[in-house]
C-alpha cells in the first residue's frame, strides 16, 4: 500500500513539473480507483506512516487547489477520515501532529464556504407552503387545516451560510467548522466512490464509540490519590472520548443514510445505531430527534429496508385494495371524518327569544347528545351548577345568544330524536351507547351524571318547555359550546355530532379541567377542535366494544 | 376497439356502461339477453362472458400469487375457452378479437404463464396500437396490458443470451411500464369524470342503481339530518370504491415504474417518472397512491440524490418535452397527447428549484394525505386499519425529520406533532418524537407533559426519565423534581448498558439541593448524598469527564480543595478543552493561593474559548484583585463586544443556529436571578412580601418609562452582569459617575434585578453615604433574602451608621448562609469588638484568617450548571 501511494506522490510531483504529463496524469488518476483506497488503509494506519500521512495531506491539499475538476473533487472524499483523524489527535492532546491535517482542514473549508468569485456562499431554499398550488398538487384535493398551516412562511428562506473564512481552529469554532465541511461533503457523496463508504462507516462508528468501548477505564488511575500539588504529568487513558456536537453528528447521520441505501445496509444501520446510542448519552435532543427517525423507519413500516430493493423501495400496495370492505370502514371515524367551516366572526345577537331554561342550557352546554337526562336534570342539578360557575363565565351579551342559539338547536334535536326512536335496531343496546357517550361528553363538564334517567328520555321532549318561565330568573352560568345531535342513519349505527364551538379557549379550560384523558376523546379533543373555531361533524363509532376506554368512561357507563 | 362502440344499439351502450364499472354478473345477465336477441353476436357475447368470467374471480382472487397459480388455472378455464371463442375470424369481424388477445394475456399472468401471456401481446400487436380516443373499459384494458406485459418481462425466467438483448429487453419493459402509467392515470382521470356524469343521472335512472348507488342512497337520505357529514362520507365511499376499481395490477405497475428504471440504473429518469406521476391531475382513486409515490420520491431524493447531482424538476430536456409541449398545446388536446394523463396547469404554480424545496414540498402533500386518513376509533375491528395508516403517516414524519432538523426548522416539526396527537393515541414513537421536538424547540414546560406521557408508555426506557430530569434542573429550576425523574431513570436501568448518567443526575440533583437549602441539617444530609452519588457515577464511568467535573465541584463545595483539586485534574484528562472544567479548576487554583497560575489558566482557556463569557468574566475579577484595574477595564470592555457579537443577531430575531456559544455561557447563576425562586423561601412571611414590593416598587419608579426588551431574558441578563461588573471596576479606579451611568445602563435593561440594588449601594458606600446605600442593601435583601453579599454590606453599613445590634443580626445571617465567606466573619469580628465582646471578636477574626486562604475569587456555585 506505501509503496502504491509513493508511486503516486511521485508521478505528480513529476507531472506537475511538465504541463505536458499532467493531463495525463489526470486521466489516469480518475480511472484509478485502487490509489484511494490504498490512501484511506494509509489513513487507518497512520501511527505506522506518520510522515506518509503528512505528505498525502500536501499532495490533496494541491490537487484541491488544483484547476482540474476530478483532481479538486478528489480530496473531498476523504473529509470524515480526516476529520477523524484531526479529531482523534486533537482529543489525545497530539496537535502537532495533527497539523498538516489541520491545515488540509481549513483550506478545504475556506474553499467550500466562498464561492469562486471570492464572496461567501450561501445554500439557500424557499420554504414551500401548501397554500400555494405547486406542480404537486392543487387547493381543492388538500384539507383546509393542512393548507392554512405554516402559511406565514410564505417565501421565507432557510439557508446555510455564510460562513466566515477562519485563519484556525480552536475548541470554539471546530465543531462548527467541521459540520460545515460534512455538510459540504454530503454536497457530493453521491460523486464519491462506493467504497468511500465503507470508510465512512467505520470511521463515523469509531468517532463515536471512543472511550466508551473500554468497561472500566481505570487503567489510568495511577496516581489517584497522590498529591495533585506537585502538578505531575498525568497518565492519560489511551484513547478519550472525541467532543461531539449535535450538528455535527446529524450531518453524519444523512451521510450514514446515504450509505445504508447505497450498498453498505448492514454496515451503516450498525454505524446508526452507534451515532443513536452517543446521542442519548449525551442527550442530544434534535440528534435522537433524527436518530430515532431513521431507526423507526427501518422497523415495521412502509419504507422499506435498505436491503429491500433499489434504496429500499419496494411496492406498497394500499391494504384497502383487498382486504377493507365498504361496510367496515363506513362506520370507521378518520381524520377525514373531520371537516372545518369557518364561523362568522361574530354572532348575531337576537334578543326576543330568550326562553331557555338555564338547565337546559347547561344539558347543551356539556356537549351531551340528545336531550333524555333534560327530564330530571334541571331541579337535581340546580345545586351543582354552582360548583360549575367557575369554568367559564361569559359576558352576558354572549350568554343570550348563545341561549338563543341552543335553544333553536335543541328544538331541532327534538325532531331528530323522533327519528332515532324508529330504526329496528334493539332500543336497549343503543341506549347503552347512549350512555356511554353521555357519560364521556358529560364529563366535560359536569361531575354528577345522572345516568339512570336516561330511559326517561323520550319524555324530555314535552318537560323541556316547563323551564321556560324560569328562564330570566336564573343565571346561566355556562356557555352552550357544543350542541350536539345525535343521528341514526337507518340503523348503521353511526352518530353524527354537529358541535358548535365558539370559543375555543373557554372549552380548552372546560376540558383541560375536568376530562379525564381518555382514548377516545381524541376525536373530540383534539387540537384542531380546540383552537380553532368552526362547525365540525363528526362521525362517530359507538364505543361499546372498544375496552380501551378510559376508567372513568367505563364507570360512568355502567352507572 | 373503437369500431365496436360506432353501431352501438341500445343495449350495448347498457352492456358498456356495466363494463366500465365493473358489473361482471350484470354483464352476464345483459349479454344472455343479447344472445336471445340477436344470435350473429356469438363472438361478441363470448367475449363477454369470458371478460365477465375472468374479471369477476380477479376481484375476488389475489392476482399473481404464486400459491394461487393451480386454483386460478382450474377456476379460470371457463373464461379461457369463452375467450378463445371470440378469438376466431369472427371475432375479427366483430372487433373483439385485440381485446380477447388481451385479456388472454391477462389471465395467462393470473395463471402464472407468463412466456404465453407475452405471446398473447404479440398476437395482438399491442407495440403497433396507435394512439385514439378510447371508451373506458378499453383504456383499463390497454393500462393493463402494459401493465402485465412489463410486469410479465420482469418476472420472465430465461435470461437474455447477450448483453445487447438484455439492454433491449430493459428497455421495452421500461417503455411497457411508462406507458402502463399513464394509461392507468388517464384511465383514472377519466372514470372520475364518468362517474361523475354517472351519479348525477342516477336520481334519474333507477336500473343504475346497483353497488355504486346504494352507498349514495344512503347518504343522501343521512344527509337530510346532518347535511356536513354526508359529503364528506359520499367522498371516503367513493374512494374505498375506485380503490377497487384501479385494481392490483394496475397499482402495481404505477409504483413498479420508477423501481424499476433505478434497478436499471436510470437515476435521473426514475425521479422523472414519479414527477410525472405526481403533476398528473389527482383523481380520488389515485389519492393513496399519490401518498405512496410523493412519499417515495421524497425517500429517493433524500438517500439517493445529494445536492450536486439534483436536477429540478421539469427542466432537463426529456422530461421538460413531453411535459411543457402538453401546456403549450392548449386546450386543443393535439391528438398526440390522447393517451397521457391530464397534468397540473396553473399560473403561478410553485415549482420546486431545489433538493431541499422538493422533498419538504412533497412530505408536506404526503403529510396531509397520510393524516387524513388516520383512523380514529379505537376498537379492535379497525386495528388492522389503524396501523397501516399509522405506519403511512409515521413514515412521513420520520421523513420530515430528517429533512428539516438539519435546517433548525424544528417548529415546523412540532406543529406536526401537535396534530398527530389526535391519532396517536399510544403510540410511543410519535410522543417521544414530541417530546423531543418540544426540547429542542425550547418549550419546556410543554415538553416536561409531554415526556411525562412518553415515560408511560415506554416503562423500560429510561431516557425519557433523564431527559425530563435534564429540563427540571437545566430550565424549570425545579430541582426536586428532577431528583425523582434522576432516581426513576436509575431505576429503569436494568439493563446497565450506562447506567452513569442517571447515576450523575441523581448526584447533580442533590448538590443542587445542597446549595439551595438554607438549614445546615439539610445541607450537610444532601452533601453527603451528592458525594456518594457522584463517586459512584465515576466508578461506573471512569471515561465521563462530567462526572469528575461534579464530584470535583462537590468536594469544592464541602471545602475539601485537595480532593476537587485532583479531581478537576482529571476531568480535565478526559476532556481537555472543557471549558466549565477549566473555569473550575482556575477558581480552585485561586482559592489555593495561586491566583497567577488562575489567570494562566484562564488566559489559555480564552485561546481556545475566545467568546466565553464566563472565564472572561473571572478574567477581569482576576485582573482586578491582581493588577491594575485598567487592564479589567479592557477585559469587560471586550466582553461588551463580545455580548454584541454573540448575542445581537440573535436578539434581532435571527436564529443564530451555528453560534458557538449558543446558551453555553449564562453568566448568572439563574437562582440569584429570578424573583420565583427566592420568593418561595420566605413565600411564608407576609411582611418579607411587603418588603420585597416596596423594594421593587422603588426599582420600578425609578425609571419612567421602562419597557420589557425584546427576545430571550438570558442575554440581557448576561448583559446586566457584564455593566455590574464594569461598574465595580470604575469604582475601583476611583470613577464613581462612570460607575453610576453604567448602573443606569443595567437598570434600563432590568430595574427589579437586586444586584443593580446591591451594586447601587456600593456606590453609596464609597461615596460614604450611608443611609442611601443602607436603603439600597435593604432593597437588595428584601428582593433577595438568600443574596449574602448584600447581607454583609448591610450589616457593615449598620455598623457605619452606629447600630451594632443590627449589624450583628445581619452578619449572622450572612454567616449562617455562606459559611464559607472570610468576610462576613470578619465584619462580624468588627461588629463583636465594638460591641464589647473580645471573644467573640477573636474567634471571629480567627475563623476569617482560616477560611481566607481558601477562598475562590468567585463563589465555586457561579459556575453554571453544565451537561456537556
Amino acid at each position: 500500500m506505501a509503496e502504491l501511494v509513493k508511486d503516486w506522490l511521485a508521478d505528480y510531483q513529476r507531472a506537475r513539473r511538465q504541463p505536458a504529463e499532467s493531463e495525463a496524469f489526470v486521466v489516469e488518476h480518475e480511472t484509478d480507483p485502487e490509489i484511494a483506497e490504498a490512501i484511506f488503509t494509509i489513513f487507518s494506519e497512520r501511527q505506522r506512516n506518520e510522515d506518509l500521512v503528512h505528505d498525502i495531506c500536501q499532495q490533496l491539499l494541491s490537487f484541491y487547489r488544483a484547476p482540474e475538476v476530478t483532481l479538486h473533487k478528489f480530496p473531498l472524499q476523504f473529509l470524515p477520515v480526516l476529520i477523524y483523524t484531526y479529531l482523534h489527535a486533537v482529543a489525545a492532546g497530539d496537535k502537532k501532529a495533527s497539523r498538516g491535517v489541520e491545515t488540509l482542514l481549513i483550506c478545504i473549508y475556506n474553499g467550500e464556504v466562498s464561492t469562486d468569485d471570492g464572496g461567501q456562499k450561501v445554500v439557500a431554499f424557499r420554504m414551500p407552503i401548501l397554500a400555494q398550488v405547486s406542480v404537486y398538487h392543487e387547493l381543492k384535493n388538500l384539507p383546509m387545516t393542512d393548507l392554512r398551516r405554516w402559511e406565514e412562511n410564505c417565501n421565507r428562506e432557510v439557508k446555510w451560510g455564510p460562513h466566515l473564512r477562519i485563519e484556525s481552529i480552536n475548541a470554539q469554532n471546530r465543531m462548527r467548522i467541521l459540520t460545515a465541511l460534512l455538510f459540504c461533503y454530503n454536497q457530493q457523496v453521491s460523486l464519491t466512490q462506493k467504497s468511500s463508504l465503507l470508510h465512512l462507516c467505520r470511521v463515523t462508528s469509531q468517532l463515536v464509540n471512543q472511550g466508551f468501548t473500554t468497561k472500566s477505564g481505570h487503567g489510568h488511575r495511577m496516581s489517584y490519590g497522590s498529591d495533585p500539588a506537585t502538578g505531575a504529568t498525568f497518565p492519560k487513558p489511551s484513547s478519550p472520548r472525541i467532543p461531539l456536537s449535535a450538528s455535527f453528528l446529524i450531518e453524519l447521520v444523512h451521510a450514514i443514510y446515504y450509505a445504508m441505501f447505497n450498498g453498505y445496509g448492514t454496515v451503516a444501520i450498525q454505524t446508526l445505531e452507534d451515532i443513536h446510542n452517543r446521542a442519548s448519552y449525551e442527550m442530544y435532543t434534535e440528534l435522537i430527534l433524527v436518530t430515532n427517525a431513521v431507526r423507526n423507519s427501518l422497523h415495521a413500516n412502509p419504507s422499506g429496508q435498505p436491503n429491500d430493493g433499489p434504496m429500499g423501495l419496494s411496492v406498497a400496495l394500499t391494504p384497502a385494495t383487498n382486504t377493507v370492505t365498504t361496510s367496515v370502514s363506513k362506520s370507521m371515524i378518520t381524520n377525514a371524518s373531520f371537516r372545518t367551516k369557518k364561523l362568522p366572526d361574530d354572532i348575531p345577537i337576537q334578543v326576543q327569544d330568550l326562553t331557555m331554561a338555564p338547565a337546559t342550557q347547561q344539558q347543551l352546554a356539556s356537549v351531551t347528545e340528545e336531550t333524555e337526562p333534560v327530564a330530571k336534570e334541571s331541579p337535581s342539578t340546580k345545586e351543582s351548577s354552582g360548583t360549575r360557575t367557575s369554568i367559564i363565565r361569559p359576558s352576558m351579551e354572549g350568554i343570550k345568544a348563545q341561549a338563543n342559539k341552543a335553544f333553536t338547536g335543541f328544538k331541532k334535536k327534538d325532531k331528530d330524536k323522533e327519528k332515532d326512536k324508529e330504526p329496528p335496531k334493539p332500543p336497549q343496546r343503543k341506549f347503552d351507547k347512549h350512555t356511554q357517550r353521555n357519560s364521556l361528553l358529560q364529563l366535560q363538564t359536569q361531575a354528577t351524571d345522572p345516568g339512570p334517567d336516561y330511559e326517561k328520555s323520550p319524555l324530555s321532549v314535552s318537560k323541556s318547555k316547563t323551564y321556560d318561565s324560569v328562564a330570566d330568573t336564573q343565571p346561566t352560568d355556562m356557555l352552550p359550546m357544543q350542541t350536539l345531535s345525535l343521528i341514526n342513519e337507518n340503523g348503521s349505527n353511526s352518530f353524527s355530532i354537529e358541535s358548535d364551538m365558539n370559543d375555543g379557549i373557554a372549552v380548552l379550560s372546560g376540558l383541560g379541567s375536568n376530562v379525564p384523558v381518555s382514548s377516545n376523546t381524541t376525536s373530540i379533543t383534539s387540537s384542531d377542535l380546540l383552537t380553532k373555531s368552526f362547525d365540525s361533524s363528526v362521525e362517530i363509532t359507538p364505543m361499546g366494544h372498544s375496552n380501551s376506554n378510559g376508567g372513568k368512561l367505563a364507570e360512568h357507563g355502567l352507572e | 376497439m373503437s369500431n365496436r362502440t360506432r353501431n352501438a344499439t341500445k343495449g350495448e351502450a347498457l352492456i358498456e356502461n356495466c363494463r366500465s364499472k365493473g358489473k361482471w354478473q350484470r354483464v352476464i345477465e345483459l349479454t344472455d339477453e343479447l344472445k336471445t336477441g340477436s344470435p350473429q353476436n356469438e363472438s361478441l357475447a363470448n367475449f363477454l362472458v369470458g371478460e365477465a368470467r375472468l374479471e369477476s374471480y380477479l376481484e375476488e382472487h389475489a392476482v399473481a400469487a404464486e400459491s394461487n397459480f393451480s386454483r386460478a388455472k382450474s377456476s379460470l378455464s371457463e373464461a379461457r375457452r369463452y375467450l378463445n371463442l371470440a378469438l376466431g375470424e369472427s371475432g375479427q369481424k366483430a372487433g373483439v378479437a385485440l381485446d380477447a388477445y388481451l385479456l388472454l394475456a391477462k389471465l395467462c399472468y393470473a395463471c402464472g404463464e407468463y412466456e404465453q401471456s407475452l405471446e398473447n401481446f404479440v398476437k395482438a400487436e399491442l407495440n403497433t396500437l396507435a394512439e385514439q380516443v378510447l371508451t373506458l373499459r378499453s383504456l383499463k384494458i390497454l393500462a393493463e396490458s402494459y401493465a402485465i406485459k412489463g410486469l410479465c418481462l420482469e418476472q420472465q425466467s430465461s435470461k437474455p443470451t447477450s448483453k445487447f438483448k438484455k439492454a433491449e429487453k430493459d428497455t421495452e419493459m421500461i417503455t411497457c411500464f411508462e406507458r402502463a402509467t399513464d394509461l392507468g392515470l388517464l384511465y383514472l382521470q377519466e372514470y372520475e369524470i364518468f362517474c361523475m356524469s354517472n351519479n348525477s343521472n342516477s336520481s334519474n335512472n333507477s336500473t343504475h342503481g346497483s353497488t355504486l348507488n346504494v352507498n349514495s342512497g344512503v347518504q343522501q337520505s343521512a344527509s337530510s339530518f346532518a347535511i356536513s357529514s354526508s359529503s364528506s362520507m359520499a367522498s371516503s365511499g367513493a374512494i374505498l370504491e375506485s380503490h377497487r376499481r384501479m385494481g392490483v395490477i394496475l397499482e402495481t405497475a404505477l409504483q413498479r415504474a420508477p423501481i424499476v428504471l433505478i434497478k436499471a440504473g436510470k437515476l435521473h429518469l426514475a425521479v422523472d417518472r414519479y414527477r410525472i406521476m405526481l403533476n398528473a391531475v389527482d383523481t380520488p382513486a389515485t389519492q393513496s397512491l399519490r401518498l405512496t409515490l410523493a412519499r417515495q420520491l421524497a425517500e429517493v431524493l433524500l438517500r439517493g440524490v445529494s445536492g450536486t447531482i439534483y436536477a429540478p424538476p421539469f427542466t432537463s430536456k426529456t422530461g421538460g418535452s413531453t411535459l411543457r409541449s402538453g401546456g403549450a398545446g392548449g386546450g386543443g388536446s393535439s391528438s398526440k397527447r390522447l393517451w397521457k394523463p391530464r397534468k397540473y396547469e396553473t399560473r403561478q404554480q410553485f415549482m420546486p428549484r431545489n433538493q431541499q424545496e422538493e422533498v419538504i414540498l412533497l412530505l408536506l402533500i404526503a403529510e396531509a394525505l397520510a393524516v387524513r386518513d388516520t383512523v380514529l376509533s379505537q376498537s379492535p375491528e379497525f386495528r388492522s386499519v389503524r396501523q397501516h395508516a399509522m405506519g403511512n403517516v409515521t413514515a412521513v414524519y420520520d421523513l420530515l425529520t430528517l429533512a428539516t432538523i438539519r435546517w433548525g426548522l424544528v417548529q415546523l416539526l412540532n406543529e406536526s406533532f401537535e396534530k398527530a396527537l389526535k391519532f396517536s393515541f399510544g403510540e410511543q414513537h410519535v410522543w417521544r418524537q414530541y417530546g423531543l421536538s418540544l426540547m429542542a424547540a425550547e418549550k419546556h414546560s410543554h415538553a416536561l407533559c409531554v415526556l411525562q406521557e412518553s415515560m408511560k408508555l415506554t416503562p423500560s426506557d429510561p431516557l425519557p426519565c433523564l431527559l425530563a430530569s435534564r429540563l427540571c434542573y437545566e430550565s424549570l429550576e425545579t430541582v426536586k423534581q428532577g431528583l425523582d425523574y434522576a432516581q426513576q431513570a436509575l431505576k429503569r436501568e436494568v439493563k446497565g448498558l450506562r447506567p452513569s448518567r442517571s447515576q450523575l443526575f441523581v448526584g447533580i440533583g442533590h448538590q443542587q439541593l445542597a446549595i439551595q437549602a438554607t438549614l445546615k441539617s439539610e445541607r450537610d444530609a444532601y452533601n453527603k448524598l451528592a458525594l456518594e452519588s457522584l463517586e459512584r457515577a465515576v466508578q461506573q464511568d471512569g471515561n465521563d469527564h462530567l462526572a469528575e467535573y461534579y464530584l470535583s465541584l462537590q468536594y469544592a463545595l464541602i471545602n475539601q480543595l485537595g480532593d476537587a483539586l485532583s479531581h478537576i485534574r482529571f476531568a480535565l484528562a478526559l476532556r481537555m478543552e472543557h471549558a466549565p472544567c477549566l473555569h473550575l479548576f482556575a477558581l480552585l487554583l485561586t482559592a489555593s493561593r495561586r491566583p497567577r497560575e488562575a489567570l494562566g489558566v484562564i488566559e489559555d482557556a480564552l485561546h481556545e474559548f475566545p467568546d466565553n463569557l464566563q472565564l472572561l468574566h473571572v478574567k477581569a475579577h482576576l485582573q482586578l484583585n491582581l493588577e491594575d484595574a485598567e487592564t479589567a477595564l479592557s477585559t469587560v470592555q471586550h466582553m461588551l463586544a463580545v455580548w454584541r457579537d454573540v448575542y445581537e443577531a440573535q436578539l434581532a430575531g435571527e436564529e443564530e443556529k451555528h453560534s458557538d456559544t449558543k446558551s453555553g455561557v449564562h453568566l448568572v447563576h439563574s437562582s440569584q436571578m429570578s424573583d420565583k425562586d427566592s420568593n418561595s423561601v420566605y413565600a411564608a412571611s407576609l411582611a418579607a412580601v411587603s418588603r420585597v414590593e416596596q423594594a421593587l416598587s422603588e426599582a420600578a419608579s425609578s425609571l419612567s418609562s421602562f419597557t420589557q426588551r425584546p427576545g430571550p431574558r438570558r442575554p440581557w441578563m448576561l448583559q446586566i452582569e457584564i455593566w455590574l461588573l464594569l461598574a465595580d471596576v470604575y469604582m475601583q479606579i476611583d470613577q464613581p459617575n462612570e460607575s453610576l451611568n453604567c448602573i443606569h445602563e443595567a437598570t434600563q435593561i432590568y430595574p427589579l434585578s437586586h444586584q443593580i440594588m446591591f451594586m447601587r449601594g456600593q456606590i453609596h458606600v464609597y461615596l460614604e453615604q450611608w443611609r442611601e446605600a443602607k436603603q439600597c442593601f435593604l432593597n437588595a435583601v428584601a428582593a433577595n433574602p438568600n443574596h449574602t453579599e448584600a447581607l454583609r454590606a448591610l450589616g457593615e453599613t449598620h455598623l457605619m451608621l452606629g447600630e451594632p445590634r443590627l449589624a450583628e443580626k445581619m452578619l449572622k445571617d450572612a454567616a449562617k448562609l455562606d459559611p464559607n465567606c472570610p468576610k462576613i466573619w470578619f465584619a462580624l469580628g468588627q461588629v463583636m469588638e465594638t460591641l464589647g465582646d473580645f471573644n467573640a471578636s477573636a474567634d471571629c477574626f480567627s475563623t476569617s484568617l482560616q477560611l481566607e486562604p481558601s477562598c475562590p475569587v468567585l463563589p465555586f456555585t457561579s459556575i453554571p450548571l453544565v451537561f456537556e
